[in-house]
């Protein structure tokens, strides 16, 4: 407490005078001074230590006060300097916190931490990495003073500390000057990295260094015409004789330097009209640096001169996928609507579907002045028209105009494209209008667009849209009626006029029709009397190509299957015997509806679980009901798949045998067989369904206490020993044997277990409460001592 | 014809205040056009990643985009995965183990937590709060952090590590944590009741209650006196942004009525308010940041997937295993496969961020385009614990101050502070130093 706060404090205590007034003073004062106390010790009130303070902390023998002193030093910057002699010698400390934040204390002070330098061009040999990191970077703040030696350090015969006093200077830029001829000479060095940092420094130094690169760019070795090529590039302004050796290192015989040159170039004067050719030429050429080094470079050009652009667009008929991809980004990127580029875009995707994804994107990025070119591609590409639509729709509002003069084109492809694209951007009232009129069009094609358009707008409020929409369910063209029955989705399926309109949908000629009808219906909660009528007659039809979204709804809506279901039966036992894989696992889910008691549903559904498709195996794995009696073909066909599946298969497996049997003996004996699986993930899966199962899998903890002895399985067994929570007699040997284990959560799950051992394994007693005198975590202890409770107590209660 | 409107109008009802999205109307308010602000996010995932299916082999322009990153093949164009940066705070320095802890705390400090789980915690100030400290007045609220697993501030959680090391990455000062909001609705209260009173916050509870209301029914009033002076463009946008709203309310509402899934007895019950189906919760808390952001409420969030060290369970992709326990996979193939199924998981949700953002136009191009949004883990390896070339995307082009598009490899040991100042450059606060920078990060521009 500081002396005025004590006087004070002294002088009211004593004011108070009088003895009957005696004990009264000592409450005051008491009170006064743990006031006192509490207010000079507030953190508001705690003044940052000096610096000097934490120079004489960084000295002591107590770590954690030399850590803290560093830590704070280290945030002070420049006032830290008068601790510099403290922090030099904090540099050599042990503790890496230490010397790690006595770098950046000195880095932060900066030039005035000259004195330093020796300690840390030290630290350049030193390791981690980290600790040579710092050091060169606070070696280039301190700049000047540490440039002699820096260059020294240059010569090292160590490459890392060649390289990390090369960054060093590189961060003291045009100050480092003096040293250019020195890190010129380490363009020629024996080590990748070590160039990379001396041309790195001679760009950041700038002016000065020009002379210095320029003999390298003629050197015998080819490594070091490339690094002073990257050193050229770094600089940024240099004279015409230097950017035109680029030129000719651009043609050089080696790739590495060719890949120098270029980067260097598009620094220098992004991709120009002159060196064009060279550009051209590396992309398509044969070496993969070169090529990645020109399509980088002129990726990054502000802008590309149509002679190069004109060169893509000719050879990427005839490149490589590789090739054809960098090219693609960029024209996307470079090429002006215009020039052409989208013609050739689109041709490459007609010929190369995998290259759908990359021209999208071209598209998009060529924005809103690609609009007309887009809208004239629909022409010259019908196959591209959805891409078009994608791309347009994805361009946004800067299209709306322009789609909206074309979707009154006499193409149809075009009025088509255009009313897509318009649907999927944020309606106006005059897009409305626009697709409301196409409604009417001659084209079957346009209609239909124009009902898919509409319906992506349409609230379940619009009664006006609802109305025009329905409007067109008698149309004549069938792909109308098609757009219509996607369409219904977006509609109120408990209005009358929308039901009807969707069980006249199902009884349609055309097969789309049916189908999208059908997919419609999978989303809708309730099926009125006229949609279950016409399913039925669907189910009756046994059209295999409607089959899929048939099942789906038998399965969704049980009510279909009530009455007779033999048609239903039928058109499941079709697509269980298909071809198709999605047929079959429609057939799965189906089955597996049935599954519960009827034997037939049984045998079908065993029959699809060993299907040779992966999928379709999964499927119907997943699909097995809670079986209200134990089928014998299904365990058998389950049992199969866990002793012959794939992984995914056997762990799918595994995880229905509870729906299977009740029998707890029956799953046990074969989770027991998988737990010594070579496969981690049937383990993990076995060990799952033995937690699960809980006390009942009382007599699976001794193996799986051996399997916490693997590190792959210990957090699957611990899991499923806590589930299970108990332990039988034949446990305990394991249990001993796991004490004396060096793994402090071995032993500590050990001690636990044996408290819930059944019955309580009291001959144990003594040898656990010699337990207590060992050393061994606060949690161990603790376990120890509940484990010792409850088997006195439970003795206690035999006794009695 | 839109009546200019000032931009920080709100739409208020009994105990509610719904800020508003940047409308036309506003902008003649202003006079000349004004770019608008800057956002910038912070979301951590745990555990590290499967290294072999994050890193793209290629740096540079269109580069591959390896199998957990193609959920983000749309957006390849707008962000920049970089790889080579360090946070050497997350290393042990003599520390022993606590990796988790360490990776929390220093992934938005750069500091090195000091070692304790009682009294005495200590980073460093994160980046986040920085930004906050110096622009968080302009707005309601300074910053907003979400999450979507609750933590505590206190207690031993890793190692001997404090709870509030692995279950922060925001701190406002060395020792004090930002906690974290885990709950939707206390967020959705949080962000459409501001500088409403507390009794009146409650009243409009009671009564959204007991007659089955939307906020939406409490300002609906001051929205058509409002729509009646906008013109039709600004009348839509209004009508979109409060639809959304709307959506985000029936998603909480819904949620709350699922009972919360029974994880076992092993596992804790969960607190009430959190909802059992992960992948909604972080999509809402999502969409509440995209909605913070486009109202102006905040122009800073942080986001944590999950607490570090996170052993959660991922059955919704197939992975009933703990995270946590997978990712000290011992390069067992079948583990590091669920691993990177578990990436890719947290990846989409980062995705579906991403498809908000940019579906919302602002002036010059979408929300998105002025936005940085860093995702990452402060772990590169989950086996290893190594903290070196971790796995970090930045999303969003910054005001066109960014050059997007690219895979940015930078020099071994780089300190992930340094791009941390360079971000805060771009947000108007110019700052020497934060954690263990040396610099500002080059490369982000060409």
């Amino acid at each position: 407490m500081s002396g005025p706060r004590s006087s004070f404090l002294l002088l009211v205590l004593f004011s108070v005078r009088g003895r009957g007034r005696r004990l009264a003073r000592c409450w005051l004062g008491l009170g006064l001074l743990c006031a006192a106390g509490a207010y000079a010790c507030s953190p508001a009130q705690a003044q940052p230590p000096t610096v000097k303070e934490l120079a004489r902390r960084l000295e002591t023998g107590d770590r954690d006060a030399r850590r803290e002193a560093a830590r704070e030093l280290a945030e002070r910057g420049k006032q830290a300097r008068e601790a510099l002699p403290q922090l030099i010698r904090g540099v050599r400390d042990r503790d890496p916190q230490i010397w790690h934040f006595s770098i950046m204390a000195i880095d932060r002070i900066g030039e005035e931490a000259a004195q330093a330098v020796d300690v840390l061009v030290k630290q350049l040999s030193a390791y981690p990495p980290q600790r040579r990191y710092r050091a060169s970077v606070a070696l280039g703040h301190i700049g000047r003073p540490a440039i002699a030696a820096l260059q020294t350090a240059l010569k090292s015969r160590d490459a890392k500390v060649r390289a990390a006093a090369a960054d060093a200077l590189g961060v003291m830029e045009s100050e480092a000057a003096p040293a250019v001829d020195r890190l010129a000479r380490l363009l020629e060095d024996s080590e990748e990295a070590v160039r990379l940092a001396a041309a790195q420094a001679l760009g950041k130094i700038g002016g000065p260094a020009v002379n210095a690169v320029q003999p390298m760019l003629v050197s015998s070795k080819p490594e070091a015409r490339a690094a002073a090529a990257a050193a050229v590039g770094f600089l940024g302004k240099v004279e015409p004789a230097v950017s035109g050796s680029l030129a000719e290192l651009a043609k050089d015989e080696s790739p590495l330097v060719r890949a120098a040159a270029l980067q260097a170039l598009v620094k220098l004067h992004g991709v120009s009209a002159k060196h064009a050719p060279l550009f051209g030429d590396a992309l398509f050429g044969e070496d993969e640096t070169v090529r990645r080094a020109a399509f980088n470079a002129i990726a990054a050009a502000r802008d590309v001169p149509d002679t190069l652009l004109a060169t893509m667009m000719r050879k990427a008929k005839t490149a490589t996928e590789e090739v054809q991809r960098d090219v693609v980004f960029l024209l996307g990127r470079h090429a002006s609507p215009r020039s052409g580029a989208v013609d050739v875009l689109l041709q490459l995707a007609e010929n190369k579907p995998a290259l759908r994804e990359p021209v999208l994107r071209s598209l998009v990025r060529m924005g809103s002045p690609a609009v007309p070119a887009l809208l004239e591609a629909l022409q010259a590409h019908p196959q591209s028209a959805d891409l078009l639509v994608d791309a347009l729709a994805q361009i946004g509002g800067a299209a709306r105009t322009a789609l909206l003069r074309a979707v009154r084109s006499d193409q149809e492809a075009v009025r088509a494209s255009a009313v897509m694209a318009l649907g999927r951007l944020p309606v106006d009232s005059r897009t409305r209008q626009s697709l409301i009129a196409r409604l009417e069009d001659s084209s079957g094609l346009v209609r239909a667009a124009g009902v898919t358009a509409l319906a992506a707008q349409v609230s379940q409020t619009d009664g006006e849209l609802r109305e025009m929409l329905l409007g067109r369910v008698d149309d004549g063209d069938p792909r109308v009626r098609s757009a219509v029955a996607t369409a219904l989705r977006r509609l109120e399926s408990i209005r009358p006029e929308v039901r009807q309109a969707m069980a006249r949908l199902l009884a349609d000629s055309d097969v789309d029709v049916r189908r999208c009808a059908l997919e419609t219906l999978a989303d809708w909660p309730l099926l009125s009397e006229e949609i279950v009528s016409a399913l039925q007659q669907l189910a009756q039809r046994n059209d295999p190509r409607i089959a899929v979204p048939l099942l789906a709804l038998a399965v969704r809506h049980r009510s279909l299957l009530s009455g007779s279901d033999r048609a239903w039966r039928r058109v499941a036992q079709r697509a269980a015997r298909g071809s198709s894989a999605k047929g079959r696992k429609a057939a799965a889910a189906f089955w597996g509806t049935l599954s519960a008691r009827d034997q037939t549903a049984q045998n079908e559904l065993a029959r699809l679980i060993g299907d040779q498709d992966e999928s379709v195996s999964l499927s119907a794995l997943k699909a097995i009901p809670r079986l209200s009696k134990e089928s014998n073909v299904l365990w058998r066909a389950v049992t199969d798949r866990i002793r012959q599946g794939s992984s995914a298969q056997r762990s799918a497996a595994i995880g229905r045998l509870d729906r299977l049997t009740r029998s707890v003996d029956k799953r046990k004996r074969i989770l027991l067989e998988l737990i010594g699986s070579d496969d981690w993930a049937v383990r993990a899966e076995a060990c799952r369904a033995l937690g699960e199962m809980g006390r009942q899998a009382k007599d699976a903890v001794p193996q799986l206490l051996e399997l916490l002895r693997s590190a792959d399985d210990e957090q699957a067994a611990r899991r499923a020993l806590q589930q299970i929570g108990t332990a039988g007699p034949e446990a305990v040997p394991l249990l001993r044997e796991l004490l004396r284990e060096r793994n402090p959560r071995r032993r500590a799950y050990a001690v636990y277990l044996l408290g819930r051992v059944e019955p309580a394994p009291v001959e144990l007693l003594d040898e656990l409460k010699k337990l207590r005198g060992n050393r061994g975590d606060e949690r161990f202890r603790r376990l120890l001592e509940s484990t010792i409770r409850r088997i006195e107590q439970a003795e206690s209660a035999d006794g009695s | 014809m839109n009546r200019p409107i000032s931009r920080r109008t709100v739409l208020r009802g009994l105990g509610a205040a719904l800020a508003l999205p940047s409308l036309e109307a506003m902008r003649a308010a202003q006079g000349a056009a004004s770019a608008p602000p800057l956002r910038m996010a912070f979301l951590f995932v745990p555990n590290g990643v499967n290294v072999e299916h994050w890193f793209p082999r290629r740096t540079g322009f269109a580069f591959d985009l390896p199998q957990t990153l193609q959920p983000l093949a749309r957006f390849q164009d707008d962000l920049l995965v970089i790889s080579g940066l360090t946070h050497n705070g997350g290393r042990p320095n003599g520390d022993g183990p606590g990796d988790h802890a360490r990776c929390a705390s220093v992934f938005l400090t750069g500091a090195q937590p000091r070692k304790t789980s009682g009294a005495g915690i200590r980073v460093g100030v994160s980046v986040d709060q920085i930004a906050a400290k110096h622009k968080g007045s302009r707005t309601p609220l300074p910053s907003l952090e979400l999450g979507c697993e609750p933590g505590r501030s206190s207690g031993n959680c890793d190692s001997g590590y404090s709870c509030a090391y692995s279950s922060s990455i925001s701190w406002a000062t060395p020792s004090t944590p930002l906690g974290k909001e885990v709950n939707p609705r206390l967020v959705f209260e949080r962000l459409f009741s501001q500088g409403t009173g507390s009794s009146e916050r409650r009243q409009r509870r009671g009564l959204q209650a007991e007659f089955q209301k939307s906020i939406l029914d409490f300002v609906a009033e001051d929205a058509r006196r409002l729509g009646r002076r906008l013109g039709p463009a600004d009348r839509r946008k209004l009508d979109e942004y409060l639809e959304g709203v709307r959506t985000v309310e029936q998603r909480i509402a819904k949620l709350e009525e699922r009972t919360v899934e029974e994880q076992g007895p092993a596992a804790l019950a969960k607190p009430p308010g959190i909802p059992s189906d992960y992948g909604e919760h972080l999509r809402l808390m999502a969409d509440m940041m995209v909605t913070a952001f486009q109202s102006d409420l905040t122009r800073i969030a942080t986001f944590m997937f999950a607490n570090a060290g996170s052993n959660r369970s991922y059955r919704m992709v197939g992975v009933p295993e703990g995270h946590h326990s997978l990712s000290h996979h011992g390069n067992n193939s079948a583990k590091l496969a669920k691993i990177a199924q578990i990436n890719r998981f947290h990846v989409q949700q980062f995705a579906y961020l991403l498809e908000r953002l940019r579906a919302i136009p602002e002036e010059d191009g979408t929300l998105l385009d002025h936005c940085m949004i860093v995702y990452g883990s402060g772990i590169h390896d989950g086996n290893r614990h190594n903290n070196e070339n971790l796995p970090i995307i930045l999303a969003g082009r910054a005001n066109g101050t960014i050059d997007t598009g690219r895979h940015l490899r930078v020099p071994r040991e780089t300190p992930m502070t340094n791009l941390f100042l360079s971000m805060l450059d771009r947000f108007g606060v110019s700052i020497d130093w934060m954690g263990d920078s040396t610099g500002r990060l080059s490369g982000l521009t060409l």
